[in-house]
């Protein structure tokens, strides 16, 4: 505990370290980033995602965004009359930030639909796990049904059964010890 | 024997000849009922003029024995091929419905004597015969037919006057009479019998052996060298009373000289002891000339000194042992009795009885003389007084050899006292302690019957369905019919008649009234050549389920088919479909129960039973379709907790946790893939 505690609290000391060393050793760079990861500080707050997932999200695309324009005043002297004129430039600002809101796009959106597709998919397949379990019905009768199984279940599944869709077939009748929920 | 198809073939092919009713046996000897020939009766057994179709002009004739007879018809087939023996030799027997009679009666077919009997019963007396004349005519060919009877261990048990034939053209042959239509010495009076078997009721004197024959024979010797019955106007009580005061040969001369030349003949013949009584060796070598010695006069069980029991004075061990066997709950106090011993002690010519008594009753300690003996100890005291004499238990008075002519005629008269009385004497050890207290080379002769007797104490033991006493019964009797309520009146001897008859029985009626009782099981466990003991014990634990001992039975019946046929049964095996179709529920699959119902339904009108039962007895099926059930649960709950986990909660936001995943993804490869660009370029 006490060594977690340790080193929990070394993770902000040591960002604390990093970042004064970028500010004396890269000013320029640092004031690139000050500005231009203000998004991905933005997600890192309000984010409450096991995993911090929106962050990385945002980060990623956040980082996307200021590369370019890192490497443009990398190799452009790295002084900060060009990081000034970079970070008082309007369409840097759109540039990066754009990335980063479909970072957070791709967050918002992207969950949804792949919780619809599989949502779909689970339909479909539990459709044919009952049509599954009613031909087994059909066949088996009661005595396919494990012991402690909800009733309600195989009455509403005997009930599908019998339906005159079933005309011909065996009824199903639930275990006369079974009884359904009100 | 035919079988009971062509018995019941012959139902109602009665037609008229010459104007009277015939009854057919074997499809071929065709009985007049209306012609009766009243001298050859015998007995209750009437006879009838018989007809070959073969043969019309051999004179035959049948005796119909009685419907409470037990015909010895387990010998009828040796007799039958004894074609040197001078013997009224049967030519077939058969079950047959006779007219105003309920239920079958044996038809017995001989084939005719040339003369008449020898003493007829209405004549008082003929011409003596000459001892020559005897030895020649009467003797040589008796002494012979006996010597191939004793070659194939039968016994006649039938031999007196009035039942043996003159034969030949002069007269100058016998013929000995018929011995299968009644039970064994049945209709034999005390005169011809010995002592022992004069003291047991007929009916259960049974088979005995040939040395019973030799005395009945010394008998007839006599009576035909005397020319009428010795001891006339003596009671049968008398009769056994002067043979054992006087020993058998001076009893029946009655103080007259013995014809002669036949002095030891009839000494030899009339001995009561039977050790000692002249056998084929010593009988040929009389014929021969060659034999003189004779045998000494016994009067077994004599006791010098009365004893009084029950009113009455006793001089002789073996009179008051039948006495004990009559009156067995007063005898068992009187055995304890230091009185009695002391009598045995003094008179008994066998000093050692009383001994030999007294560690009888100490086995298992001395009983308390108030309460008296139990009724083994009294029947093995009387054994120990009478070594020859019948066996005693409880009032059963009875050879060992008769248990199952005595359990065949208590089963007839619907006696249960007594069908109980005899099997407690089995299974209490009362009649095989008869042949052990023979002693000696004896119990090595009995091996067979006492190894029987064992065998039947143990199927008394058991009370299931197929053994108990309806199994002895027909183990001891191996040509008595069943007399199963099932088979609704049909004579069944052979287990070959089984089938046919329940066949017949369901297509007269319609159904049985029920599938199986004691006595069809023990009779198809007594007679297939087969042991079928583990299906019977399976019936029995199905009993109180009519559905599973229908199944047992149908194993069965199916088993019987395929040894005995015939092959095509249809209406059984439909009406036996129809009552088991339920059993196709126990099936769990609907498709594999509708394939079987199917097949059960095609299988009924084939007739096979083999078919019916491997469709429903088969463990293979039930073994797949349990097998497949357990399969279909397994697939049922699976599918169950899928869609559980397919509903759930954990799913959905499993699935949300996807999607970032997958959007994280997507902007660290659209990141990676822009910082390679932009370095790249």
């Amino acid at each position: 505990m006490a060594a977690a505690k340790s080193k929990k609290g070394s993770k902000p000391l040591s960002i604390a370290v990093g970042v004064l060393v970028l500010i004396f050793a890269a000013l320029p760079t640092a004031t690139l980033l000050a500005m231009g990861l203000a998004p991905t500080l933005v997600a890192r707050i309000v984010d409450r995602t096991p995993g911090r997932y929106l962050m990385k999200c945002v980060a990623w695309m956040n980082v996307a965004g200021l590369v370019p324009y890192l490497t443009k005043l990398w190799f452009s002297g790295h002084d900060m009359a060009t990081a000034i004129k970079m970070v008082t430039d309007v369409y840097t600002w759109f540039f990066v930030y754009s990335a980063a809101g479909m970072g957070w796009l791709l967050f918002l959106g992207l969950p949804g639909a792949v919780a619809m597709f599989r949502a779909l998919n689970a339909k479909r397949r539990i459709y044919f796990l009952r049509e599954k379990q009613k031909d087994l019905i059909l066949e088996w009768g009661e005595c396919v049904l494990p012991a402690g199984d909800d009733p309600k279940k195989l009455k509403e599944l005997a009930a599908e059964s019998n339906s005159p869709d079933n005309e011909g077939s065996t009824p199903v009748h639930p275990p006369a010890n079974v009884t359904t929920r009100a | 024997m035919a079988d009971a198809n062509t018995a019941q073939k012959d139902e109602g092919q009665n037609s008229a000849e010459n104007g009277g009713q015939e009854i057919v046996v074997a499809n071929r000897y065709r009985i007049l009922v209306e012609s009766p020939l009243p001298e050859l009766d015998l007995g209750e057994a009437k006879a009838y003029v018989t007809r070959d179709d073969k043969s019309p002009k051999e004179p035959l004739f049948a005796r119909i024995c009685p419907a409470d007879g037990v015909p010895r018809l387990e010998i009828l087939n040796n007799i039958k091929h004894m074609m040197d023996a001078n013997l009224l030799r049967p030519v077939e027997g058969e079950g047959v419905v006779w007219p105003g009679e309920e239920g079958r009666r044996i038809a017995i077919v001989f084939r005719k004597p040339d003369h008449g009997v020898l003493l007829p019963a209405d004549v008082a007396k003929i011409n003596p015969l000459h001892p020559d004349e005897l030895a020649k005519t009467f003797l040589a060919p008796a002494v012979l037919t006996l010597g191939y009877m004793a070659q194939r261990g039968l016994s006649h048990r039938a031999i007196r006057a009035d039942n043996i034939y003159w034969h030949g053209g002069g007269r100058n042959s016998i013929l000995l009479g018929d011995c299968i239509s009644h039970a064994p010495a049945l209709l034999q009076p005390v005169l011809y019998e010995t002592i022992e078997s004069g003291m047991t009721p007929p009916i259960g004197r049974g088979v005995g052996t040939i040395r019973d024959d030799f005395y009945s024979l010394g008998v007839a010797i006599l009576v035909m060298a005397q020319g009428c019955l010795p001891l006339k106007g003596y009671t049968d009580d008398q009769i056994i009373d002067a043979k054992l005061a006087r020993g058998s040969f001076a009893a029946l001369m009655n103080g007259e000289r013995p014809p002669f030349g036949l002095r030891e003949l009839l000494r030899g013949l009339l001995s009561d002891d039977p050790f000692e009584r002249w056998g084929l060796e010593q009988l040929e070598q009389w014929l021969g000339g060659g034999l003189r010695s004779s045998v000494q006069e016994v009067r077994t069980g004599a006791v010098e000194r009365s004893y009084e029991f029950d009113g009455k004075e006793y001089t002789n061990c073996r009179a008051l042992a039948s006495a004990f066997g009559n009156k067995w709950s007063k005898a068992g106090k009187v055995i304890l009795d230091t009185g009695f011993e002391k009598w045995l002690r003094r008179g008994a010519d066998d000093l050692s009885i009383a001994d030999r008594i007294r560690k009888t009753l100490s086995i298992g300690g001395l009983p308390d003389k108030s309460k008296g003996a139990d009724a083994r100890k009294i029947a093995q005291t009387c054994m120990i007084m009478d070594r020859h004499g019948p066996v005693r238990y409880q009032g059963l008075v009875a050879m060992p050899t008769a248990m199952g002519l005595m359990l065949a005629d208590a089963f007839f008269r619907k006696d249960a006292k007594a069908i109980k009385r005899i099997a407690d004497s089995i299974s209490s050890g009362a009649v095989s302690d008869w042949y052990t207290l023979q002693g000696g080379a004896e119990v090595i002769i009995y091996e067979a019957e006492i190894n029987e007797l064992k065998q039947m104490q143990h199927l008394l033991k058991q009370t299931a369905l197929g053994f108990g006493v309806e199994r002895c019964l027909y183990m001891l009797n191996p040509t008595y019919p069943c007399l199963s309520d099932i088979l609704l009146d049909t004579y069944v001897q052979s287990i070959r008649e089984v089938m046919p008859a329940l066949e017949n029985n369901v297509k007269i009626h319609g159904s049985l009234p029920t599938i199986v009782d004691r006595h069809l099981a023990a009779f198809i466990a007594c007679r297939i050549k087969a042991n079928i003991d583990k299906s019977l014990t399976v019936l029995d634990a199905a009993q109180g389920d009519p559905v599973a001992i229908k199944l047992g039975m149908l194993g069965v019946f199916a088993r019987l088919q395929s040894k005995y046929g015939p092959d095509h049964m249809p209406f059984l095996t439909q009406w036996l479909a129809k009552e088991l179709e339920s059993t196709v529920d126990r099936v769990n699959g609907k498709s594999t129960r509708d394939q079987l119902l199917a097949r059960v339904r095609s299988v009924g009108e084939t007739g096979s039973l083999v078919d019916l039962h491997n469709c429903l007895n088969n463990d293979k099926i039930i073994r797949q379709d349990e097998m497949a059930r357990k399969k279909a649960v397994k697939e049922f709950s699976d599918a169950a907790r899928e869609i559980s986990q397919l509903e759930s909660k954990e799913f959905q936001e499993s699935a949300q946790r996807m999607g970032w995943r997958i959007a994280t993804g997507i902007s660290s490869s659209i990141s990676m893939a822009t910082i390679a660009f932009v370095v790249l370029s």
